[in-house]
């Protein structure tokens, strides 16, 4: 036993230093912080908007029309009805433009034309949406004389078309290209290809798409402001006045009547739960179409 | 049932080792052939043994060849491997000992007009039965796997060794008439033909022994005596 | 099939170089090569695939039962009908259940009626060797089969569009050993009913399972021949330093 000579390596250390572990700790409850922060405005609003508008929940709120100024007993029966006719006027025109012209981007489209296309998507992208209002408002409205409803979908359209756009093209991008390979290989045309091979495998990104761009069309409130204008009364006639639930809302809170500011507490309360419907729903879906194929 | 992958390959390696068996039954009726017709003096026989290895050589070009596209194509590895190069040299050994019953055969034709010795026939009769015996052992010996057969190989041999050695004290007994001791030594050289037969069929029992334990051991090495 | 002639480019890069190859009726053609030779490019000029990349150029004669692919009043859609293919990386569809998948080709290229469709496909299926173990699996999504399993459905796949030569790049690089052997096996199998030509990059496989092998090098064809031949005595000496592995 002569004098032992030092060991050739250290030892290992037998656990975590005690500053690393603090300041993992720390760095984790920091970012759990932040997540919270980020979602106390959400939290802050639905409460708020929940507790003044729930008051004006009524049958009555979603069958009636608007009654007499100041008196209860009256809806936004039109609102609804509105939104619905120029949301669905919207969507049967943005959703097929905005799925072909993805379509077109990502799978033939090369050179300027195809530059270019993508080049405008992105700026109407980041248009002021009462630009588009007002832009419709003289290109439609003024030359056809009257206020519509039909003016409102396709100033929403104008707007709503490039978020489908973009997002399909995404979506379709990330489609593998040995899928085409697979499809074209097996002596299929290529319009067949795209149509029941690339899409459907694109299913779900494209349905998560669509379901955005109707969020965000039910939400704008100038471009209807500008031309559909709004009604009090209950109309189906596209081509005449119609109101909206955003615009309700809005033209409700300036009223001096506080039983119509209430209503407009409750049409934000609906326009928030339908947004979140959508915006649910839309993942769920998509999740469950994934599972499917794994 | 697993389905069966490299099925070419398998067949192939079957249908060669059944050539093998059939180019040894040839190697053994050759032999045989030779020595009946040296000691019986047929010259038909003695003709047809030294055309019909023309046939022999065919099939062991043939085995030879596609031998060497197996190791080229196929990669054979573990006891696929070992099969496949101890057909290569059952093969070769087969090749050898017809070439060994062409010469018995060719002596005998150039040797039909000599007086013979009743002693060397029979001595040349009995190693041509032994080593005639000792090549369908071997082949047996492949063609079951069987051990077992290989190592009485060596055993079979030793008598066929002995008659060799004891064939130069026979001939020298003859030196007395001229065209006797030509036939003699001649008969000298058909002994040791025979003894290489034997001793290819011996390294056959040896490549059998290797294809079933992957050990190579060879059974009588000529530097060691011999008890 | 014969190919005459063929250069193929990428853009400004020339990848194939006068390229000349023949692959008789039913037998099995390997093209073997190092990475970057352009023997993936070959192939898919033979069915018209290489000009799907953007900036791809094809001149050249590809004949195939007398008939130039390329001529200009040939339809590619018809051309790769009749001239199938296998990728690398098993492809099915991840939409359609495993039956779906084999009749894809047929469901999308022609009327047929639903009992039909499921005949094919049981019977491409067992071409394929793969029926015994998804029969009890047909409606199950095409990714949920092992990687060799999926493969095989691709071959099921190519091969219900009944096209009269398979063209196969690469089929089990990406698989494992026991699945490789099954696809080559496969191969042997359906060299009786349609014309193989295979690209790999094992060229162990190749001696294997073809009967005639062409091997590039840079974009040109150094050397065909029976696959023996190339195996045994190469005529070539960069085929000799290829095939025993000093390059490549």
């Amino acid at each position: 036993m002569s004098d032992v000579a030092a060991p050739a390596f250290a030892p290992l250390s037998t656990g975590v230093s005690t500053g690393r572990k603090v300041k993992d700790r720390a760095f984790t409850a920091a970012l759990w912080v932040c997540g919270g922060l980020a979602m106390l405005p959400l939290l802050f609003i639905a409460t708020y908007v929940i507790e003044r508008g729930v008051k004006a929940l009524s049958l009555n709120f979603f069958l009636k029309s608007t009654g007499i100024p100041g008196q209860p007993g009256g809806g936004i029966a039109e609102a609804f009805v509105g939104t619905a006719i120029i949301v669905g006027i919207m969507t049967v025109i943005a959703v097929p433009l905005g799925i072909l012209t993805a379509v077109y981007l990502s799978e033939y489209g090369r050179g300027w034309f195809a530059a270019t296309v993508r080049f405008v998507a992105e700026i109407l992208l980041s248009t002021p949406s009462i630009v588009a209002g007002a832009f419709i408002w003289a290109v439609l409205v003024v030359r056809l004389g009257a206020f519509s409803g039909f003016a409102a979908a396709i100033a929403l359209c104008v707007l709503v078309w490039p978020i489908i756009t973009r997002a399909t093209e995404e979506v379709l991008r990330l489609v593998p290209q040995e899928l085409r390979e697979g499809a074209l290989a097996l002596g299929i045309p290529r319009w067949k290809v795209i149509l029941r091979v690339v899409i459907p495998t694109a299913g779900a990104g494209i349905f998560t798409a669509v379901m955005l761009a109707m969020a965000r069309g039910l939400g704008e409130t100038a471009p209807v402001l500008l031309t559909a204008l709004g009604n009090s009364f209950m109309s189906t006639n596209a081509f005449g006045p119609m109101d909206s639930l955003s615009l309700r809302v809005y033209t409700d809170a300036q009223s001096s009547y506080p039983l119509d500011q209430v209503q407009a507490w409750a049409g934000a309360f609906c326009l928030l739960l339908i947004v979140l419907g959508l915006s649910i729903g839309a993942r769920v879906i998509a999740a469950r179409q994934l599972r499917r194929m794994r | 049932m697993r389905p069966e992958t490299r099925s070419k390959f398998h067949n192939e390696l079957d249908q060669l080792e059944g050539e093998v068996v059939l180019l040894g039954a040839q190697g053994e009726v050759a032999v045989r052939r030779s020595v009946d017709a040296l000691v019986r003096r047929d010259r038909e026989l003695a003709t047809s043994v030294i055309d019909g290895d023309d046939a022999l050589d065919e099939r062991y070009l043939d085995i030879e060849k596609r031998i060497l596209d197996l190791f080229a194509l196929q990669t054979p590895v573990a006891t696929d491997l070992r099969l496949v190069s101890a057909i290569l040299h059952i093969n070769l050994h087969l090749e050898r000992v017809g070439d060994q019953a062409v010469n018995v055969a060719k002596i005998g034709l150039a040797t039909f007009d000599l007086p013979t010795s009743p002693v060397i026939l029979s001595h040349i009769t009995e190693m041509g039965d032994v080593v005639c015996k000792m090549l369908h052992t071997a082949i047996e010996a492949f063609e079951r796997r069987d051990l077992e057969l290989c190592l009485k190989l060596p055993a079979m041999d030793d008598p066929v060794d002995q008659l060799n050695r004891g064939m130069y004290t026979e001939v020298v007994k003859l030196a007395n008439e001229e065209r006797l001791l030509e036939w003699g030594i001649r008969m000298n050289v058909v002994a040791r033909a025979l003894e290489r037969v034997g001793d290819n069929a011996v390294d056959i029992g040896e490549q059998v022994g290797f294809l079933l334990t992957g050990e190579f051991r060879e059974f009588t090495d000529a530097s060691h005596d011999a008890t | 099939m014969e190919v005459s002639g063929l250069n193929a480019w990428f853009g400004d890069h020339h990848v194939l170089r006068d390229v000349h190859m023949e692959a008789g009726e039913q037998t099995v053609t390997a093209i073997i090569g190092p990475s970057g030779c352009g023997k993936s490019t070959l192939i898919r000029c033979l069915n018209r695939m290489h000009e799907e990349v953007r900036g791809a150029r094809v001149t050249g004669k590809v004949l195939f039962n007398g008939t130039d692919v390329y001529a200009p009043d040939t339809d590619p859609v018809e051309v790769r009908r009749r001239i199938g293919m296998v990728f690398q990386r098993p492809n099915p569809f991840p939409t359609m259940s495993v039956m779906e998948n084999a009749v894809a080709g047929l469901k999308l290229g022609s009327r047929l009626s639903k009992s039909e469709l499921r005949q094919r496909g049981e019977h491409d299926l067992r071409r394929a060797g793969l029926w015994g173990e998804v029969k009890d699996r047909l409606d199950q999504p095409g990714g949920r089969l092992s990687g060799g399993q999926q493969q095989r459905l691709c071959v099921a796949r190519a091969l219900a569009v009944e096209p009269e030569v398979l063209l196969m790049d690469e089929p089990a690089s990406a698989l494992d050993p026991s699945s490789t052997l099954r696809i080559e096996e496969l191969v042997e199998e359906l060299k009786d009913s349609v014309t193989v030509i295979i690209v790999t990059h094992n060229m162990q496989q190749a001696a294997r399972i073809a009967d005639w092998t062409t091997f590039m090098l840079n974009g040109e064809v150094v050397e065909a021949d029976a696959t023996e031949k190339i195996f045994t005595a190469p005529a070539d000496q960069r085929t000799e330093d290829y095939v025993t592995g000093r390059f490549g």
